[in-house]
């Protein structure tokens, strides 16, 4: 097997969630349906949003649509497909792909809400490339801690709402650093430099964890 | 004898422990607005959390020793689930001190900045930090299979270690401003007001329950060690 590259694993396992996410059609775009709901609600009842409300509701959307799209993504996998994934693929590739995959559809479900946010409420941003680093860097970050806690959720039990239990404690303090992040790129000339580097090194934390930890939460 | 079945330190615990009380009751103690005689709490409400770092750094120890080391002739399987029992009731216990810390704390608050709870970055994190230790127990309560259960509540202990001394340790140290003592630009005690005679009752205190958190931990380990042998017999 090992003729096979690192990248092609990780490519397959990637394309075939999709296929499977893709077969399941009408759970996919409920997942993708969630945003608008929510964003339109949010719009319905408040009508008129300053920056600081802007910027929370997106967050917290965004971190509900996110617990929505992964909270089912180690459920979904049978205990007699682990098995047949112990067979072809390390616990490194396997993570890679599920991070890759979800940060695709993180990235999708975060561009449908933007989109939303802006043409129902309005963009109050005046340093953008600012807030779209903030975007980036959280989403990243999201789904470095989903992935994470989901796959443990997923071994534990059959129950979706273990996910949000086991992550969402981590989520309050990282949406309120990604909240005050965002909230600084509303005017030019505020310094981002401790932000990026505290969520950068979150991430590379998430990551090292993950790698080093997941073969213990994958082998039964 | 194993350390933590030795006499000579649970002996200094108690000693302590009864200094803690009177001495942190009968001191003179500096007296300074709004704080006035709360101060004394400082030998309680303080060395609770450092009891609670304590006991979740021992548990994460063992966390770390349970996924690392196979069983193997040297090591029984019995004998490696003890490590996992180290590592839950650590937590337990440390959990127990951070609630205590809490209440302490709001006591405290409650006399000094007026209510209970006030929206701080120092509270909110240590709540989140206690809130991810209570997902640590529902995580293991979802599950049966024993061996699952240690190897995942492992592998969540490990993460969620990590993430609370970030909360604990970084991100209120970031905020520009906070009311917690030691936080945000505003000093801590021992900056100016915890003098030589409160230093002499806090170090003291600081002890005194850290120990105080390990014995009851050693306790709840002896329990738990021993419904193990009867779950192996069986």
């Amino acid at each position: 097997m090992s003729e096979v590259s690192f990248f092609s694993k990780v490519k397959t396992i990637v394309n075939k969630e999709w296929t499977l996410d893709w077969r399941n059609r009408s759970s996919f775009f409920s997942i993708l349906f969630y945003p608008l709901l929510t964003v339109y609600l949010v719009f319905y009842s408040f009508k008129e949003l300053d920056a600081v409300t802007w910027v929370m509701m997106f967050w917290i959307i965004t971190l509900f649509s996110a617990i929505n799209a992964m909270a089912k993504s180690f459920l979904q996998e049978s205990s007699g497909r682990w098995a047949y994934y112990y067979t072809l693929f390390s616990p490194e590739e396997l993570l890679t792909a599920k991070f890759i995959y979800h940060f695709l559809l993180l990235s999708i479900i975060t561009v449908i809400n933007l989109s939303l946010f802006i043409m129902f409420i309005g963009f109050p941003f005046a340093n953008q490339s600012m807030f779209f680093l903030s975007v980036l860097l959280g989403i990243i970050s999201l789904v470095l801690i989903f992935t994470i806690m989901s796959s443990i959720a997923g071994k534990a039990s059959k129950n979706a709402s273990l996910t949000a239990i086991l992550s969402l404690p981590v989520m309050i303090p990282l949406v309120s650093v990604l909240i005050n992040f965002s909230l600084k790129s509303i005017s030019i000339g505020n310094k981002f430099f401790f932000d990026v580097v505290l969520l950068s090194s979150i991430n590379l934390m998430m990551i090292l964890l993950g790698i080093l930890l997941f073969k213990f939460i994958w082998k039964d | 004898m194993k350390i933590y079945n030795q006499f000579w330190w649970k002996g200094i615990t108690i000693v302590l422990l009864i200094y803690t009380i009177i001495a942190g009751f009968m001191m003179k103690v500096p007296s300074m607005d709004i704080l006035n005689e709360t101060i004394r709490n400082l030998y309680f409400h303080v060395p609770m959390w450092f009891g609670q770092i304590t006991l979740y750094t021992i548990g994460v120890v063992y966390s770390i020793k349970y996924l690392l080391i196979t069983p193997s002739e040297n090591l029984s399987t019995e004998n490696k689930f003890k490590f996992d029992i180290i590592a839950r009731s650590a937590i337990a216990v440390g959990t127990l001190m951070g609630c205590l810390g809490l209440l302490t704390g709001m006591i405290w608050a409650n006399y000094t900045w007026g209510k209970p709870w006030s929206d701080d970055p120092k509270l909110n994190c240590t709540a989140i930090g206690m809130l991810i230790y209570f997902a640590y127990f529902i995580l293991r309560g979802s599950m049966d299979d024993v061996d699952k259960k240690a190897k995942l509540a492992a592998t969540f202990n490990i993460f969620s270690y990590v993430l609370f001394v970030v909360l604990i340790f970084v991100i209120p140290r970031m905020k520009e401003f906070s009311i917690h003592p030691g936080n945000g630009g505003n000093p801590a005690f021992a900056k100016y007001d915890l003098d030589r005679n409160m230093r002499l009752v806090f170090y003291p205190a600081v002890l005194a329950w850290i120990f105080l958190g390990i014995w009851i931990t050693t306790l709840v380990i002896r329990i738990e060690n021993i419904k193990l042998k009867l779950a192996f017999k069986d």
